[in-house]
């Protein structure tokens, strides 16, 4: 079809339309034409429109079975912190298993009689354990009955008597959110109290179990009650249809949206049962939120405003809770609690008219008043830089859809007492240092991980000083030069090569090296002086510069490179003189791996954060286990151990081991112009790796020793240590003061530790004083004789 | 048709071969604890049904918690390299091994066991995969 000219629709509009001429009324047509072409029209106007809606209910009927027939909601992993396993021998205070017990929202009352309650008289604790699906079973309900004595625990038993070992359930500690971040605790109607149902019902929508989904009456009554308020004062709509508008449509407040949630409501009730709509609107129901995270359902409403499980709410808490649903901002009982308390009365006044409580009940929790959970407890806080190095960790095995939307748990190797240790002497110690400093207030910034030394597995993880702040992850993403942390790797590369011992001398003077375009590094010393020849051990104790940096070019820049890549360092590591002091940018996260390879005598171990994740009805996807390979020999790592030892005990971390019984093994380091201070420290049990410095990489006067060492030490003195076992594969020999072997019973010199191996190397004669004791013998024998 | 009688030839034999190996040292391993500990000695246990009842998966969970209680126990990691070898993970059998010759020294109960497993986990390695 061609289109009309311009010219013709000019002509057409200027060409008067015909006017119908009037006509008489024939028998034989008794409708007149107009009258017949109106009907015609209204006819097919209403043919359509039924067409249209029949159209448009059949889409919206589609919808709402599309999304009420199979999985309804995205819900978010569940991430925990590895389970308190109690067994008799446990290092455990009071102060931790009370602690723990909180966090893991246990309430302490006089008389443990309910699950989620415990008591102690003295030593003896009385734990009413509740049942919880770990990874790998099920555990239903317990009375545990222990004693702790001196820092440990001594006897644990159940009902059944004795028992080896029993775990508590593991601290809730975030989630992995889809963008929305809405996180909820779903929950099956027959698990709900029966009263809290009936009061919602009664609240809400008192014909809920009458009506079709809409109801006429509440409508009327709801515009009547406008009308008279000359505003929105009441809604009118049933449970069905608050659960429509949540589930399917958005706030605004339109007509069509009104028909479109009456339609859909209809159709709900259509094809599901009253129980089934009031679960998914139990789940549902939005109560209020918690930062970034969007608090859904009865279920995680308990836990967050009570810190328990729906099913131990008593009556005031869960009529708290239905009130919340007219307004979980206007209602916040930790906001308003003189509203939200109001509020609760009401609702307990009409659970009392519908006889759902006794009016004993309703008089004794009436006017009580009310009492929440702490919002920022540790049960409910999240702990933002570990959660990330796990998420990462677990996009290697799965999708991020399915940790957002599958509802999996996740078991982590968090130790929530650790991380607390941490947190708390790292906030209280950037105050310190701040303290009279008004250019370094608030500038100071922080990262740490702790790891077990035999597992690898991060037991706590800090990436700023503002704990639960979802920011800049210093422990993974700050890459700051390591200073004199990485001395033991010179160290090492120097006692492998086998031509070092710990008595060698190595001349602490001058050191000029040339570098590209005339330019020259001369490393200076902390104290700006230089202490001629000294022992390899005494250079590393003291942490001499000039020592180093000559031992370092000695044995080669590339074997030390070649070190610390075999101990696990996998940035770029530039061949140059300056990073045999540290001129190497490395996250504490990185530092933390190529410590735990000396640490774990020499097995480098990927440092892990994820135990086992299990899908939501508890079936189990993966577990993981240690993992890693031997790189160096266990003797040599006990001989590098040994020179960490000094360290503490008599070098530039003695700060330590003047508190902590030793032996204990660590290293400070600083960088150029004292911007970054680090520890790295190890005991029997935990690997530390901590960082203090500032963002703005500015000089804050702070060394490793005053900057990050107390960190490092108030964490351990909380978390407990357990020195270092005795090595195994050593052997003491005597060196003389030029770094010269002597010979077995020589007096003279001083002993370090040798692999055995050393044991057939040539050595020299005794000096004049330390004569071998046979010799010496013989000479006595001679004077006497 | 031939396949399917090649297949079952297959699994009958590879499950005789798994069959035939297993029993003895199982039995050593099985006992050996290296342990004073009552929680040790609990969750061994535990894993000793678990395997023999062939969930090697929840066997696994209960070593490692036995592995957290006594990181440095050589019949733990032992065990746990059995459990992985016959789970088909060998490299991680392999690394536990390693920690397990580690700790082993000065044990000749343990170091006997290790070269016994080792022996056994190279003829079995085949008929996992």
């Amino acid at each position: 079809m061609k289109p009309e000219s311009e010219d013709n629709l000019m002509k057409r509009q200027k060409t008067p339309s015909k006017k119908p001429s009037p006509t008489k009324a024939s028998p034989k047509k008794p409708q007149p034409p107009q009258k017949r072409r109106w009907m015609h029209t209204g006819f097919g106007v209403l043919l359509a429109g039924a067409v249209l809606l029949s159209v448009w209910l059949v889409v919206l009927d589609a919808q709402v079975r599309e999304a009420f027939d199979g999985r309804k909601w995205a819900l978010p992993a569940k991430v925990y912190a590895r389970p308190l396993s109690l067994y008799p021998g446990l290092m455990l205070s009071p102060a931790q298993l009370e602690s723990e017990l909180t966090w893991a929202d246990y309430r302490q009352q006089s008389v443990a009689d309910r699950a989620g309650t415990f008591q102690r008289n003295g030593d003896t604790w009385t734990i009413q354990r509740r049942g919880f699906p770990f990874w790998d079973e099920q555990e239903s309900a317990r009375t545990i009955q222990l004693t702790l004595r001196d820092g440990y625990l001594i006897s644990l038993s159940d009902q059944q008597g004795e028992q080896p070992l029993i775990r508590l359930e593991p601290q809730y500690i975030g989630g992995i959110f889809p963008t929305h971040n809405e996180d909820r605790e779903l929950i099956r109607l027959e698990d709900v109290p029966p009263v809290l149902v009936a009061a919602l019902v009664v609240t809400e929508d008192k014909n809920f179990f009458s009506h079709w989904g809409i109801s006429p009456t509440g409508i009327a009554r709801a515009m009547l009650a406008n009308i008279r308020a000359g505003g929105m004062v009441q809604g009118g709509s049933t449970l069905t249809q608050q659960l429509v508008k949540n589930f399917f449509l958005s706030n605004e407040r339109t007509l069509t949206r009104k028909i479109q949630e009456a339609f859909m409501s209809l159709l709900l009730e259509l094809h599901y049962s009253k129980e089934e709509i009031l679960e998914a609107y139990i789940n549902e129901v939005y109560l209020g939120q918690s930062g970034r995270r969007a608090i859904h359902g009865f279920g995680l409403g308990a836990r967050f405003y009570f810190g328990k499980p729906l099913n131990e709410l008593n009556t005031g808490e869960i009529a708290t809770l239905v009130g919340l649903v007219k307004g979980a901002s206007f209602y916040n009982p930790r906001r308003h609690p003189e509203r939200a308390q109001k509020r609760r009365d009401l609702i307990l006044n009409v659970m009392a008219e519908n006889r759902i409580i006794t009016p004993t009940e309703k008089f004794q929790t009436t006017g009580q008043a009310l009492v929440t959970a702490e919002p920022r407890r540790e049960g409910q806080r999240e702990y933002p830089a570990f959660l990330e190095v796990a998420k990462q960790q677990l996009q290697q095995d799965y999708r991020l859809e399915d940790l957002q939307n599958e509802g999996l748990r996740v078991f982590t190797t968090l130790d929530p007492w650790v991380q607390y240790s941490l947190e708390n002497a790292s906030v209280r110690h950037l105050q310190s240092l701040e303290q009279g400093v008004p250019d370094l207030a608030n500038k100071l910034e922080t990262a740490a991980v702790i790891t077990s030394v035999d597992g690898g597995e991060i037991r706590a993880l800090l990436g700023s000083r503002h704990v639960t702040f979802f920011g800049f992850n210093r422990a993974v993403n700050a890459k700051r030069p390591v200073g004199s942390l990485i001395k033991p790797m010179v160290y090492l590369s120097a006692l492998k090569s086998g031509g070092y011992h710990w008595g060698s001398l190595i001349d602490d003077a001058p050191v000029t090296v040339e570098g590209p375009r005339g330019t020259f590094w001369e490393p200076r010393n902390y104290d700006l002086e230089s202490h001629g020849k000294v022992p390899m051990l005494d250079a590393l104790k003291r942490s001499l510069n000039q020592a180093t940096a000559r031992l370092g070019m000695t044995v080669g820049i590339d074997q030390v490179v070649s070190e610390l890549r075999t101990a696990g360092i996998r940035s770029d590591i530039p061949a140059y003189p300056s990073i045999l002091l540290g001129a190497i940018e490395l996250s504490p996260l990185e530092v933390a791996q190529m410590y735990q390879t000396l640490a774990s005598t020499g097995f480098l171990t990927p440092l892990r954060t994820i135990d086992a994740v299990t899908t939501a009805d508890g079936q189990t996807l993966s577990s993981y286990a240690i993992r890693g390979r031997q790189v160096y020999d266990p003797v040599l790592m006990e001989w590098l151990r040994y020179g960490l030892e000094q360290v503490v005990a008599d070098g530039t971390a003695r700060a330590v081991g003047r508190v902590l019984p030793q032996p204990l093994a660590g290293k400070t380091g600083t960088s150029d112009d004292i911007r970054d201070a680090w520890y790295a420290g190890f005991d029997n049990r935990h690997l530390g790796v901590i960082w203090v410095g500032r963002d703005d990489n500015q000089p804050m006067a702070y060394p490793g020793s005053r900057g990050a060492l107390p960190i490092w030490l108030n964490t351990f003195r909380a978390i407990g240590t357990e020195p270092l076992p005795p090595s195994r594969g050593l052997i003491e020999i005597a060196v003389n003061e030029q770094g010269a072997l002597l010979p077995d019973g020589c007096r003279a010199g001083t002993e370090y530790p040798f692999p055995k191996t050393w044991l057939d190397k040539a050595r020299g004669p005794c000096d004049a004083d330390g004569a071998p004791i046979k010799e010496r013998i013989r000479s006595w024998l001679d004077w006497l004789f | 048709m031939v396949r399917l009688v090649v297949l079952s030839l297959v699994l009958v034999l590879s499950g005789c071969s798994l069959q035939a190996i297993r029993p003895a040292e199982q039995e050593n391993l099985a006992s050996a604890t290296g342990s004073e500990h009552p929680a040790v000695i609990a969750l061994m246990e535990d894993a000793s049904y678990s395997g023999a009842a062939g969930d090697w998966r929840r066997a696994l969970s209960f070593l490692d918690q036995a592995r957290r209680i006594e990181p440095r126990n050589p019949y733990i990691l032992l065990r746990q390299a059995e459990a992985y070898a016959l789970l088909g993970e060998n490299d991680t059998a392999d690394s536990l091994l390693q920690r397990a010759r580690m700790f082993a020294v000065g044990d000749d109960r343990a170091i006997e066991m290790i070269h016994q497993l080792e022996a056994r986990l190279s003829s079995l390695q085949p008929q996992v995969y």
